[in-house]
């Protein structure tokens, strides 16, 4: 017996003002305090039109340089966790007998709370006493010692490095899911005509495999642009603007100045940017899918 | 069927019983109290206090910095204000007050104790918003078996810290630890110079800031930007930029591996539990010219505000009240080394902070510039002090940058 449209909708309903009060209602929200002054206080807000985002266009250290170290930032994340998720799946998917446990393995990280990982990694990075240099002296490798959050140049990937460490896991998963459908007779015969190594990964796996470099890439993406935990316990934005990302500046400008008029402009502006370059990013992906 | 009178008394004693119980409920206020801070002896004086008001029951929450001030703006601008809440001194007041969410308590037992420093502190056009709960000062926490190590001994001007590190570094030992990442160090380190070749000659310099006949951007001020530069040599600057100037220099401090670090009285009895086998003293930091003696910076602990909208605030100017009265309010400063804000109290501090103690007492200190400054000046202050050592500014750019966010703050 088919459903009448009004039934589905009164199934429906629940859910449906749930979701409106939780994402609809502060979305909007979010989008009307942006074209106000508000500061949060029990005084109210002024409506000011678009005054916080001529603003924003102009604030090369609020808003352009975050935002240009938050794509350089997402984009490490993306190419470091889609190439080392990659080479995990196919590492997994030749070993049947470690697979199961190498995946729970690889998986963990992503399981633990950012901030925690935080705070352990910044000890491991701890100029003085710090695990990573301590490794290095006792390997001899002296030379090789930084003061990595200490650094400009390197403080950013440092801190990508460890985002990388923590969702690795998460797209070997999504890749290996991918990898163990293709059929064994493609791989099987293109073996018995010659075909090396890397030439069944370049011409059948790595094609093959185009649906999850789409939603690995895509989840990898959104994660690195909505960046902020991680900076913030580890490096405040430091040395100098050199990790501040545009979540940070979004969190003082709301939380640090009370300027929630003018933090919202900037997370709607994220927010855009985000849609923006996951469409572009999805459509390209989708058409590469549909070619292979 | 006939109900029986004896089981209509029981159900008729029964109902009144619970009809008591319940108006008694009712009359009962749950005080919701919540603080970046508190010391040991809280626990024991919130007991006493529900002891001594049947009606209220104390909801009791810290959550410390650096979440604090995150979670009671989200609070405050979400209309779930605590009944009594705490703050940075005077930081946040100013910015509360604006903001209408704090009660004057102007007309509290407690105002005609305070003594100067802390009434100006906390005072917003002749009316008090704040009880702050006792001061703290900076200095140089000295680790005093390595400096006998190294045959030095407690530097009391700038030449004599100089001296001293240099003889550390001969010994092998790592002179001075800072943490940049977070400008935690250099905010205080660079409030400590100040105290010493601003404040010790200048006794308006805050009023003339603040009124805007002079700039940060001058002779004195990059004097104190070029004075942490100037000792790099002692620490390393690319160390000091990875390292968090509060957690992890502290835990430096803590394992014996540095001997001078810029800190504060309110870690001592964190120190001497974490590690009693430590030797060490709180100094006003040295860097005056020979001659002269040290100043120390001091700093207002953490203050106590009754909410504006609470629907508690009999209940809540009580509590405040409570922790006010002399004999509590020893319990609670000399828990937490804190020098006391009252005329009428005077609290039982550690004998490591004897050298900060006594400048202060002979008048040897400066507050906290950013106590007094108007607005989050704190704030910008940090992200200059980060630019400028990251970025290698000048100190004439980095303080001119700090100029245009000292009006903002001004002009509010």
């Amino acid at each position: 017996m088919r459903m009448r449209s009004q039934t589905a909708l009164l199934f429906l309903m629940p859910a449906l003002l749930l979701y409106s009060l939780i994402v609809v209602y502060p979305t909007l929200n979010g989008l009307y305090l942006s074209f106000t002054n508000s500061t949060g206080s029990a005084r109210g807000a002024e409506f000011i039109g678009l005054t916080n985002y001529e603003r924003m266009v102009r604030d090369v250290s609020g808003f352009l340089k975050p935002l240009m170290t938050t794509l350089i930032y997402a984009a490490l994340v993306t190419a470091g966790q889609t190439v080392i998720g990659l080479g995990l799946a196919l590492w997994m998917g030749k070993l049947p007998r470690l697979r199961d446990a190498a995946r729970v393995a690889l998986f963990t990280p992503g399981m633990l709370s950012l901030i925690i990982v935080g705070f352990v990694w910044s000890f491991i990075y701890n100029p003085l006493s710090g695990g990573l240099n301590l490794l290095l002296t006792s390997l001899g490798l002296e030379l090789w010692t930084r003061s990595w959050l200490g650094e400009p140049g390197l403080a950013l990937p440092a801190v990508a490095l460890v985002n990388i460490w923590m969702f690795a896991g998460h797209s070997a998963a999504i890749f290996l899911a991918n990898y163990l459908s293709i059929p064994s007779e493609l791989l099987e015969s293109a073996t018995l005509e010659g075909a090396s190594g890397w030439q069944r990964f370049w011409y059948i796996e790595f094609p093959l495999l185009a649906p999850a470099l789409t939603i690995n890439t895509a989840l990898t993406l959104i994660g690195g642009l909505r960046v902020f935990e991680l900076p913030y316990v580890m490096t405040r934005g430091g040395p100098g603007d050199a990790t501040k990302v545009l979540n940070m500046e979004i969190f003082n400008q709301a939380f640090g100045q009370s300027n929630y008029g003018y933090g919202s402009a900037l997370t709607v502006a994220l927010l855009l940017i985000i849609l923006s370059l996951t469409l572009v990013q999805n459509s390209y992906l989708r058409k590469r899918e549909l070619n292979t | 069927m006939k109900m029986n009178l004896k089981l209509a008394l029981a159900f008729g004693l029964l109902a009144a019983t619970g009809a008591t119980l319940v108006a008694a409920q009712g009359s009962q206020i749950t005080l919701k109290v919540f603080t970046l801070t508190a010391p040991d002896s809280i626990k024991e004086l919130n007991a006493a206090f529900e002891k001594e008001n049947p009606g209220i029951k104390l909801n009791f929450e810290i959550v410390p910095d650096p979440q604090y001030g995150t979670a009671i703006n989200a609070r405050l601008a979400g209309g779930d204000a605590p009944d009594v809440f705490g703050g940075h001194a005077r930081q946040e007041m100013t910015i509360w007050q604006k903001a209408g969410y704090i009660e004057d308590l102007s007309a509290e037992p407690w105002v005609a104790s305070l003594n100067a420093a802390s009434k100006k502190l906390s005072t917003i056009g002749g009316k008090v918003y704040q009880f702050p709960v006792g001061g703290d000062g900076l200095g140089f926490m000295v680790n005093l078996d390595l400096l006998a190590k190294a045959n030095a001994k407690i530097p009391t001007t700038l030449p004599e810290l100089r001296a001293a590190m240099t003889k550390l570094q001969a010994a092998n030992i790592r002179p001075l630890v800072v943490g940049f990442k977070d400008s935690w160090s250099s905010l205080v380190w660079s409030s400590m110079i100040a105290a010493n070749n601003i404040y010790r000659v200048d006794d308006e310099a805050d009023a003339n800031l603040i009124a805007g006949k002079t700039k940060i951007n001058s002779a004195a001020w990059r004097g104190v930007l070029k004075s942490m530069r100037d000792l790099q040599g002692f620490y390393d600057m690319k160390i000091a930029l990875g390292l968090g100037g509060y957690d992890e220099v502290k835990n430096e401090f803590l394992a014996g591996r540095v001997a001078f670090i810029p800190f504060g009285s309110w870690i001592i009895p964190e120190f001497k539990k974490s590690n009693p086998n430590l030797k060490f003293a709180l100094i006003p930091y040295p860097g005056n010219p020979t001659g002269t003696k040290p100043w120390a910076s001091s700093i207002a602990n953490a203050s106590v505000m009754v909410s504006a909208s609470s629907k508690n605030k009999d209940a809540a100017k009580k509590y405040v009240a409570f922790l006010a009265r002399p004999e509590n309010y020893k319990k609670y400063a000399s828990s937490a080394n804190l020098i006391s804000s009252l005329k009428t109290v005077k609290s039982d501090l550690a004998s490591e902070m004897d050298p900060i103690v006594d400048a202060i007492t002979e008048g040897r200190s400066a507050t906290f510039p950013f106590q007094s400054w108007p607005g989050d000046t704190q704030t910008p202050w940090m992200d200059m002090l980060g630019k400028y050592f990251a970025d290698n500014m000048t100190e004439s750019a980095a303080l001119q940058n700090f100029d245009k966010a000292f009006e903002v703050q001004r002009k509010k």
